[in-house]
């Protein structure tokens, strides 16, 4: 961590790997901003020749996409709000604490991950409509708050903070709560950070629960609503890679957001503070 | 601040869409009386029903043919039968919102009066008893196309209005065919052989390195298997019937394109979308394509019908003409709430009938209801109004084969068949080994819907 | 779970094992395991690789540059899998003018077939996912280096380790954890893979050669009707992925505490 390997070479591979990664999103930018004809152009032309800014016209004017987006930020935030409490919580009591059955139960949480979304899409949709949830934000929302993938991640980062912290805390006379709060969390910062992107990205993506679940369009989140401008017979490609894009942004803004939570070099020694 | 915003373009827009509303119901009474044909069966019941109507990718708020001619269609209907009220349910296209429809069908029993459906899905839905008895005169099942009502059977029933036949056939590009001095076909009609030649013919380099090819498809059909004889199943839909010598010979024409290398190299995973784009940026002499594309060679300012661009039949093997199509219908649920099922026939009857189409023309700006030819001789005039090519399309259903519809076919079709003819295509086997091996599975799945 | 054993009985018989049996016999059900094998097998192994090196290459940079390559390598994820599965979907084009055939013929190699050849469009798909830097894998690797306590390194240095050393013997016992968690959730996810290999190859490929069990379970269920069958086939998957699961905290097990 501390080795000293500025330079240029590690530059160039780190760039070159980067910008080929990101040659898809790019694609995407560049159809949203080209002429409808130079959409489905073949052969496909890679550097611009022409830039408009006519899709995102269209876009705005023919089709509910701000209330799409807003829809998605709903239930992507409140999502993202609740697993970064709870999946902390989980988290610690399975990294740290002793409690009969933990082993069986954190087994029984990571098989959960094994199963597809598809296999439990019926079932689910039979317990939103026992509840009367269906086509209702809570129905969206509730599923989403199931998903494992954050207690995971939770687990093996607060695993790694050292124990002495925590049993100083407590000979102190602080209780559960306290630790959690003043200990655990703001160490877990970094961490927390991470999973507050991932799962607002996967929550943002949704697709085929919402889809399901919901019948009133004004309801749709983004995804949804953007498979709507594929026609049956035939599909309008800019408004759709316009849509992508418009999309990423806000995705891209939450990244920025949360990820000077990455502090450096925390000093978890503990003897120094 | 980013809620308020949302809010005002809502509202705005919302004005925008009354004030369409507004418009289209002033003019829509005034095109009933006007309407050629007598209005269909009497709104008797001055009881108010409401209905929901199902239909794929219909999405409030934006422009797309199915939410601009599903509304077209609630105006119109309502003008004729003002006491019913119609709310209409949309989902995009994809297998997603297949499941959606699938699961309130068949699971919840319970969703739409009133929806769109394909071929394999009526099956579905009808061995499930979810699909209620279409109560057609004598004179109404002679006006509808008869391969399309035997599509629609089931056990013996028929059991969804067919709503429209959709025919394959090939478009061409006659500037492509001027340039190699290749005459199209006469009349729409030529022979797989002059086929052949021709694609062979247009498929060449020009200088500037680009690679033009003759003929290409987007892979969803098993269209040139059937012009040698080669059908799916016997008459009684009991025995399959595609390991025929007519069904091989079908096939070993198809591979001759692929082997004559007139198709471009990625024939094998053109969709719909990516063969249309070909054709359009003139990579493509002929392609494939269902009556849809005419919509979108129309919207396009350089493609002028008769002069760059025409129709042909498909290639005409040692049969009778023959053309692939499919068939979309409209299907009405079984319920117990016998006003609201009653409601919903004349309903469907309607979006089926003579009278939508005239309707949703004279409407202010006016809507072209048919997406593709109807199924029914009666209604199906107005569609070759719309624009000639349309015109000239409307006279192929009566050649077109549409498929017998089993219950098994989409897992026959999927699973087996198109790869084993993949396996033929790219030479991995022969037109015979690739069929004969499809042969025992496809008949036991046959047997299997038939039980 | 419980919906997987109750879904075994098919229109209210119970007919047991039966599934198991056909899926057993089933040609298309082996292809399906094997690609999926395959697929996760590269997949998973070049994900954790790329992943581990990057952040590590990033790591001793300074904080702006920190920031720019975590975003950098992050950003394509923003996306719908799907768009961009449609993007790579024309990068490996058949055609001489694809993208990746145009790239070979810059080095006067040959135009492939990639997604149109039953032979190649396995490989067209693994790579895909390949030549993607995993985002998520950099970031969730960068945050943990971030926390690593400095005195470890400072010791090592002060005893003459060389960089290589003090990544290979300090950083990478030290990130156990993150790395069972990643080998984990890659392993999952690449058993799981769908919408890729669907927007890419159309469901399946040219004579199934991309057809994933996932993608076999979603045909057999909604197109096909046989729920059955296809909760059979999620059993199995079930079984793999925590038969897999297994082995790998087994071998990654470590109480890692600074």
């Amino acid at each position: 961590m501390s080795s000293i390997r500025s330079g240029l070479p590690v530059h160039v591979v780190l760039l070159a790997a980067g910008l080929l990664s990101l040659f898809p999103l790019y694609w995407l930018f560049l159809t949203s901003l080209s002429p409808t004809q130079y959409v489905v152009r073949v052969p496909p032309e890679v550097v611009p020749r022409e830039l408009t800014l006519d899709n995102y016209q269209r876009l705005f004017e023919t089709t509910p996409i701000v209330r799409w987006l807003v829809n998605t930020v709903v239930i992507a935030g409140v999502i993202t709000a609740f697993h970064l409490l709870f999946d902390s919580m989980a988290g610690y009591a399975f990294a740290k604490r002793r409690f009969p059955g933990k082993d069986l139960m954190f087994w029984l949480v990571v098989s959960t991950l094994t199963v597809p979304a598809q296999v439990t899409l019926i079932p689910v949709f039979f317990i939103l409509r026992t509840l009367g949830l269906l086509d209702t934000y809570p129905g969206v929302i509730v599923p989403g708050l199931a998903d494992v993938f954050g207690v995971f991640l939770m687990k093996q980062f607060i695993q790694t903070l050292p124990s002495e912290l925590e049993h100083a805390a407590r000979l102190d006379g602080a209780s559960e709560w306290q630790v959690y709060t003043r200990i655990i969390l703001p160490l877990s910062k970094p961490a927390l950070a991470v999973l507050a992107i991932f799962t607002f990205n996967r929550y943002w993506n949704a697709f085929i629960f919402p889809l399901v679940i919901l019948r009133d369009p004004a309801k749709y989140p983004v995804q949804v609503g953007l498979a709507t401008l594929q026609g049956e017979f035939n599909t309008d490609f800019g408004m759709l890679m316009t849509g992508a894009a418009v999309a990423a942004l806000p995705m891209i803004v939450v990244f920025f957001a949360f990820q000077r939570y990455f502090i450096e070099g925390i000093r978890v020694g503990g003897v120094k503070g | 601040m980013e809620r308020e915003d949302g809010v005002k373009i809502d509202r705005r827009r919302f004005l925008q869409a009354l004030a369409a509303i507004g418009v289209a119901t002033a003019c829509g009474p005034a095109a009933a009386p006007g309407s050629a044909s007598a209005s269909p069966a009497p709104s008797a019941a001055a009881k108010a029903v409401s209905l929901e109507w199902w239909r794929r990718n219909y999405t409030p708020g934006s422009q797309n043919a199915e939410t601009v001619t599903s509304d077209g269609a609630v105006k119109g209907f309502r003008a004729r039968n003002p006491s019913y009220t119609i709310s209409i349910q949309g989902g995009p296209f994809g297998p997603e919102t297949d499941q959606k429809f699938d699961i309130a069908i068949l699971q919840q029993k319970a969703g739409p009066d009133v929806f769109h459906t394909t071929g394999g899905d009526v099956l579905k839905y009808a061995a499930a008893g979810q699909l209620s008895e279409p109560p057609l005169t004598a004179a109404e099942r002679s006006d509808f196309n008869p391969s399309a009502l035997t599509a629609t059977t089931y056990k013996g029933k028929v059991v969804a209005y067919p709503l429209w036949i959709v025919p394959w056939f090939e478009y061409i590009n006659l500037d492509l065919f001027k340039e190699r001095g290749v005459t199209p076909p006469k009349d729409g009609n030529w022979t797989y052989e002059e086929f052949l030649d021709a694609a062979k013919k247009l498929t060449f380099k020009r200088a500037d390195g680009k690679q033009i090819y003759g003929f290409a498809h987007a892979n969803d059909e098993f269209a040139f298997m059937l012009i040698d004889g080669g059908r799916l199943y016997d008459k009684d839909v009991r025995k399959w019937t595609f390991n025929s010598a007519e069904a091989v010979s079908g096939l070993e024409r198809w591979v001759a394109l692929a082997k004559e290398k007139v198709m471009p190299p990625d024939f094998l995973t053109l969709n719909p979308n990516d063969s249309q784009a070909r054709f359009i940026s003139g990579e493509i002499a002929i392609l494939q394509r269902p009556s849809a594309m005419i919509n979108v060679l129309n919207a396009d300012a350089k493609w002028k019908y008769g002069t760059n661009w025409d129709i042909a039949n498909f290639p005409k093997g040692k049969t009778e003409q023959t053309a692939w199509g499919g068939v979309g219908f409209i299907a009405v649920r079984e319920q117990t709430d016998a006003d609201k099922k009653a409601a919903a026939h004349v309903f469907a009857k309607y979006l089926t009938g003579p009278d939508i189409g005239p309707d949703l023309k004279a409407m202010t700006p006016p809507i072209e209801y048919w997406l593709a030819p109807a199924a029914r001789t009666s209604a199906a005039g107005i569609y070759g109004e719309y624009h000639a090519a349309k015109a000239k399309v409307a006279k192929m259903g009566s050649f077109t084969y549409v498929l017998p519809n089993v219950s098994t076919w989409s897992e026959i079709d999927q699973k087996y068949l198109r790869p084993a003819r993949d396996a033929a295509l790219e030479g991995k086997k022969t037109a015979k080994q690739a069929l004969d091996e499809v042969a025992p599975t496809a008949q036991r799945l046959l047997d299997e819907a038939n039980k | 779970m419980l919906s997987l054993q109750s879904a075994r009985i098919v229109g209210g018989e119970f007919i047991g094992l039966q599934n198991f049996v056909t899926l057993a016999e089933d040609p298309v059900f082996r292809q399906a395991l094997g690609n999926t094998v395959l697929y996760s097998l590269v997949v998973v192994a070049a994900q954790l690789t790329l992943a581990l090196v990057v952040a590590s290459l990033i790591q001793p940079l300074g904080p702006r540059s920190r920031t720019f390559y975590r975003a950098l390598f992050y950003l394509p994820l923003v996306n719908s899998a799907i768009l961009i599965a449609m993007v790579w979907r024309w990068i490996f084009n058949a055609n001489p003018y694809g993208l990746a055939n145009t790239v070979l013929g810059a080095f006067r190699l040959e135009p492939l077939l990639w997604i149109g050849s039953s032979d190649q469009a396995l490989a067209a798909v693994i790579l895909s996912a390949v030549l993607t830097i995993p985002g998520g894998g950099v970031v969730l690797y960068s945050a943990a280096m971030s926390s690593l306590p400095r005195e470890l390194y400072e010791a090592a240095e002060v005893e003459g380790a060389g960089a290589l050393t003090k990544w290979w013997y300090i950083t990478v016992p030290l990130l156990k954890p993150t790395t069972l968690y990643l080998l984990v959730i890659y392993t999952i996810l690449a058993f799981q893979v769908f919408e890729r290999v669907y927007v890419m190859t159309n469901g399946g490929g040219p004579n199934n050669a991309t057809i994933t069990i996932v993608q076999l379970i979603y045909s057999t269920a909604f197109q096909f009707g046989r729920y059955g069958l296809a909760s059979a086939m999620a059993v199995v998957l079930f079984i793999m992925a925590v038969a897999v699961a297994v082995v790998q905290f087994r071998s990654l097990r470590s109480d890692v505490e600074y």
